[in-house]
C-alpha cells in the first residue's frame, strides 16, 4: 500500500494502552515484538511476553511486515509489508513513534530489514521499480534515520536479510520475484526467476559470492533466513510452480558446506504444501523450527539428528521466534500465541491472544 | 490530540469486546456443530464402516452383486465425505487424519508409488488396517480406494481370483479398515467436545468455511477448467476415476448453504452470502456430466459461471462468516509473504 507522509502520519498512533506496571514486570522475562491487525483491520505493532500479556501497541497506517531491533539502542524499525513505501522506528520502551521513514521515489519495501553491529546504519531490502533489480537501502539512525544511499542486493526481489556473527556480511534472501506496485503483488516473471542467496560486504557493499539452488529450483522462491551463533544460515522457501511439484522447500547455507537442502520426508513435505513462511532456531541452535501457514503446521528440524522432530498442526500458523532452549513462541492468523516445545511429548500452550490476527513474522525484543 | 487518543481506546476497547463471550455467537456456534458439523461425521463413520463390511464380503466371496455393493458403498462414504470435509478443525486436523482419510489434489503420484509399493512388499505379511495407518498419507484413504476400484475409469482392475487379485483385493480391505477408524476417531472426536466455545474454535470454523469456497474455486473448479479450452486438465478434477467431480462440488455447496442457514437464520438486509452460495449451487446442479468435458466444450461459458458464482460467494463469505461468528480469521495462509 502507498501511503502519503500526511496520512502516514494521521495514521501513527503512539503508545496506545502502554502500561508501565506491565512494561516492569515483563522485563524480567523475554518479550516479544509483531504486526497484527484487529477484526475491523486496523493494524498495529505490539510488545507481548510469552503468554500473550501486551506490554504495548502502536497503531499503523497499513499492515506491517517484519520488525527488526536497532542494536545498543531501545528502539525497533517496523516495516510496511511489500510493496509498501514506508517504515516507523518505535521505541521498544513504550511504543512511542521515534521517526517515520519513506522509501524515496522510485523504490519500495520488501518488509525486511538489518541494523549494522553498532547500530548506526540500517539496511532495507527494496525494488528499484525502474528496472525491477533489487537494492539494499541504506539509512542512517544517527540522523533521523535519513536515507543515505544503496546498493545491489545481488538479485530480484530481495525479501528477507540477516547480519552473519562476523558483524561484517550481510546474507540476503532474493527470492527471485519481480513485483512492481502498479499491479501489486503479482508476481511479474514467474517463468524467469532466478533465487539466489547473497552474501555482501557490509563495510564496502562488494558481493562476495551468491548461491543459487539449481536449474530444477528456479521457481523455489528463497525468502526467510535464521542465522545460528556459529553462522549456519537457515532458509525457507516459497514453490512458485505446479502444485504437482513438492521441491524442498528448507535449506542451510554455511561456509565449509556451501548450500544443504534438508531431505525431510515427502509425506511431512505435502503438509507443508510448498510454502514455508518464517524459520527460526531455538536458544542454542539445535532445532529450527519452519512454519508453513498454507499447510497449517509447524515442522521442527532437530539439527544434530538431520531429521524432523515434531510436525505439529495449528491454524495459520506463520510468526516463529526462539523462547528457551528446545522452545518456540509462535504466532497465527486465528489461533493466537502459543509456545511450542521441540519434544513431540510436551504440548502446546493454549492459545493467547487470539483477538488479534498475528501477522507474518514475530521477533523476541529483549535477549533476557 | 484528545481525538488521537480516544480513537486510539476505542481500539482496544473493541479488542477487549470481541475476546469476551457472546451468547448469540455461541448459540450460531453450537447449532452448526449439532445441526452439520456432528451429524456429518457420524454419516462419514456410518458409511466407511458399511464400506469395509462391503470388502470383506467380497474378498471373502466375490461375486458381481457383492462388486456393484462396493462400488455403491465407496460412492456413500465418498458423499459423506463432500458433506463433511470442509470441517477441517477440531478432531479431523488431529494426527492428520483430514489428509490421511483423503489425500487430495495429489502430488508426484504418490498414491500410484504407494499402492505399487504395497502390492510389491517382498515381506508377504498380511495388510491390516493398522499397518496402512502407520503408512504414507497417500495409502491410507479414498484415492487409493478409488484406484483399487476403479483404476483409470475405464479399464477396471482385478479384484479377485488368486494371486494379485486376492492381494489387490485383500490391500483395498485393509485401506477401507483404516479409513473406518479415521472416521470413527474423527466422529467420536466431535461428539465427545467439550461444551466451552471458545473464540479459538469459531475463528478455525470461520476460516474453514471461508476456506471452503476458496478450496472449490481453485482446487476443484479452476484448476480442471484453466484458462483457455486449451489449459482444460480433466485429471486435475477431484475424484475423475470414479466419475464424481460435479457431484461432490454440489455436495460441498449445499453444506455450504445449510451453515449459511444457521449463520443467518434472521438475514440481515446487507447479507449476501446465502444468495451468493444459493446461486452456486443452482449453477453447480445445472451442469450434468463432466466439468472438464464442458470446459473443453461449446458451453465453455457455463463451467466459467459456475467458477464465477463460487469466486463471489467467497467474497461474500470472507466479509460475512466471521462477522457471523464474532470472530476474526487469519490471513496468513492465504497472503501470506
Amino acid at each position: 500500500m502507498v501511503i502519503d507522509r500526511r496520512q502516514l502520519l494521521a495514521g501513527l498512533l503512539a503508545g496506545l494502552c502502554s502500561g508501565q506496571g506491565a512494561r516492569a514486570e515483563a522485563l524480567k522475562q523475554r518479550l516479544f515484538i509483531s504486526c497484527r491487525m484487529d477484526a475491523a483491520g486496523a493494524a498495529s505493532v505490539a510488545c507481548f511476553d510469552a503468554a500473550g500479556a501486551e506490554v504495548f501497541a502502536t497503531s499503523l497506517p497499513a499492515r506491517g511486515h517484519d520488525v527488526t531491533l536497532r542494536p545498543f539502542s531501545a528502539e525497533a524499525a517496523v516495516f510496511a509489508r511489500r510493496p509498501g513505501n514506508w517504515f516507523v522506528v518505535v521505541s521498544t520502551a513504550d511504543g512511542r513513534v521515534v521517526s517515520v521513514v519513506h522509501a524515496p521515489e522510485g523504490r519500495h519495501l520488501y518488509g525486511h530489514g538489518v541494523f549494522s553491529p553498532d547500530g548506526n546504519l540500517l539496511h532495507v531490502t527494496e525494488n528499484d521499480i525502474a528496472t525491477g533489480y533489487g537494492l539494499i537501502g541504506i539509512y542512517d539512525a544517527t540522523s533521523a534515520y535519513r536515507r543515505i544511499g544503496e546498493f545491489s542486493s545481488g538479485g530480484i526481489g530481495p525479501h528477507d536479510i540477516a547480519l552473519l556473527p562476523d558483524g561484517q556480511t550481510l546474507v540476503v534472501a532474493n527470492g527471485g520475484l519481480r513485483t512492481h506496485p502498479g499491479t501489486g503483488r503479482e508476481t511479474l516473471n514467474p517463468g524467469d526467476m532466478k533465487p539466489n542467496l547473497a552474501l555482501i560486504d557490509l563495510r564496502h557493499h562488494d558481493l562476495l559470492a551468491t548461491q543459487e539452488l539449481g536449474a530444477s529450483l528456479r521457481q523455489l522462491s528463497i525468502r526467510h533466513l535464521a542465522v545460528r551463533r556459529d553462522g549456519l544460515v537457515a532458509f525457507g522457501c516459497q514453490y512458485e510452480g505446479s502444485a504437482d511439484d513438492a521441491p524442498p522447500l528448507l535449506g542451510t547455507l554455511s561456509a565449509s558446506q556451501g548450500i544443504a537442502l534438508l531431505e525431510i520426508d515427502e509425506d511431512v513435505m505435502f503438509r507443508l504444501k510448498n510454502y514455508v513462511g518464517s524459520v527460526a532456531f531455538d536458544d542454542g541452535g539445535n532445532h529450527l523450527l519452519a512454519t508453513s501457514p498454507r499447510g497449517g503446521v509447524g515442522l521442527v528440524w532437530d539439527m544434530a539428528w538431520g531429521a524432523v522432530s515434531r510436525c505439529v498442526a495449528v491454524p495459520d500458523i506463520c510468526g516463529a521466534a526462539p523462547l528457551a532452549p528446545e522452545e518456540f513462541l509462535v504466532t497465527s492468523g486465528n489461533a493466537g500465541v502459543r509456545r511450542l516445545p521441540t519434544d513431540p511429548a510436551r504440548p502446546l500452550s493454549a492459545p493467547a491472544a487470539i483477538r488479534w490476527i498475528w501477522d507474518n513474522h514475530l521477533a523476541v525484543l529483549t535477549p533476557d | 490530540m484528545i481525538r488521537t487518543i480516544l480513537a486510539a481506546l476505542l481500539v482496544v476497547a473493541s479488542g477487549s469486546a470481541a475476546a469476551q463471550a457472546n451468547p448469540r455467537t455461541d448459540y450460531v456456534f453450537e447449532r452448526i456443530v449439532t445441526e452439520v458439523v456432528v451429524p456429518g461425521f457420524k454419516s462419514l463413520e456410518t458409511a466407511a464402516r458399511a464400506h469395509e463390511s462391503a470388502w470383506t464380503a467380497y474378498c471373502t466371496e466375490p461375486s458381481a452383486v457383492g462388486r456393484d455393493r462396493l462400488d455403491a458403498s465407496f460412492h456413500e462414504v465418498a458423499d459423506r465425505w463432500a458433506s463433511a470435509e470442509m470441517m477441517r478443525t477440531g478432531p479431523a486436523s488431529e494426527d492428520f487424519r483430514h489428509e490421511r482419510f483423503y489425500f487430495w489434489p495429489e502430488r508426484k503420484n504418490a498414491v500410484e508409488r504407494a499402492l505399487a509399493a504395497a502390492m510389491n512388499g517382498e515381506d508377504g505379511a498380511p495388510f491390516t488396517a493398522r499397518r496402512i495407518g502407520g503408512e504414507s498419507a497417500a495409502l491410507q484413504g479414498l484415492p487409493a480406494l478409488e484406484r483399487l476400484l476403479f483404476g483409470n475409469g475405464t479399464d477396471r482392475p482385478g479384484l479377485s481370483g488368486e494371486g494379485e487379485g486376492k492381494r489387490r483385493c485383500e490391500l483395498g480391505s485393509a485401506i477401507a479398515g483404516n479409513a473406518a477408524r479415521l472416521a470413527s476417531e474423527m466422529n467420536s472426536g466431535w461428539e465427545k467436545r467439550s461444551g466451552d466455545i471458545s473464540a479459538e474454535a469459531k475463528a478455525s470454523l470461520a476460516t474453514d468455511l471461508v476456506t471452503a469456497f476458496a478450496i472449490i474455486k481453485d482446487t476443484k473448479i479452476e484448476a480442471v477448467i484453466g484458462d483457455t479450452e486449451a489449459d482444460v486438465k480433466p485429471r486435475a478434477a477431484e475424484f475423475w476415476r470414479s466419475g464424481r467431480s460435479m457431484r461432490d462440488i454440489v455436495l460441498n455447496l449445499e453444506t455450504m448453504g445449510r451453515v449459511n442457514a444457521i449463520l443467518f437464520e434472521v438475514l440481515p438486509e446487507e447479507v449476501a452470502l446465502p444468495a451468493a452460495t444459493q446461486t452456486a449451487i443452482d449453477i453447480a446442479r445445472s451442469i450434468t456430466g463432466n466439468l472438464a468435458d464442458l470446459a473443453a466444450g461449446p458451453e465453455r461459458s457455463s463451467a466459467i459461471l459456475l467458477r464465477d458464482s463460487v469466486d463471489a460467494a467467497q467474497d461474500r463469505a470472507a466479509i460475512e462468516v466471521p462477522a457471523a461468528l464474532g470472530v476474526t480469521v487469519g490471513f496468513n495462509s492465504l497472503d501470506g509473504d
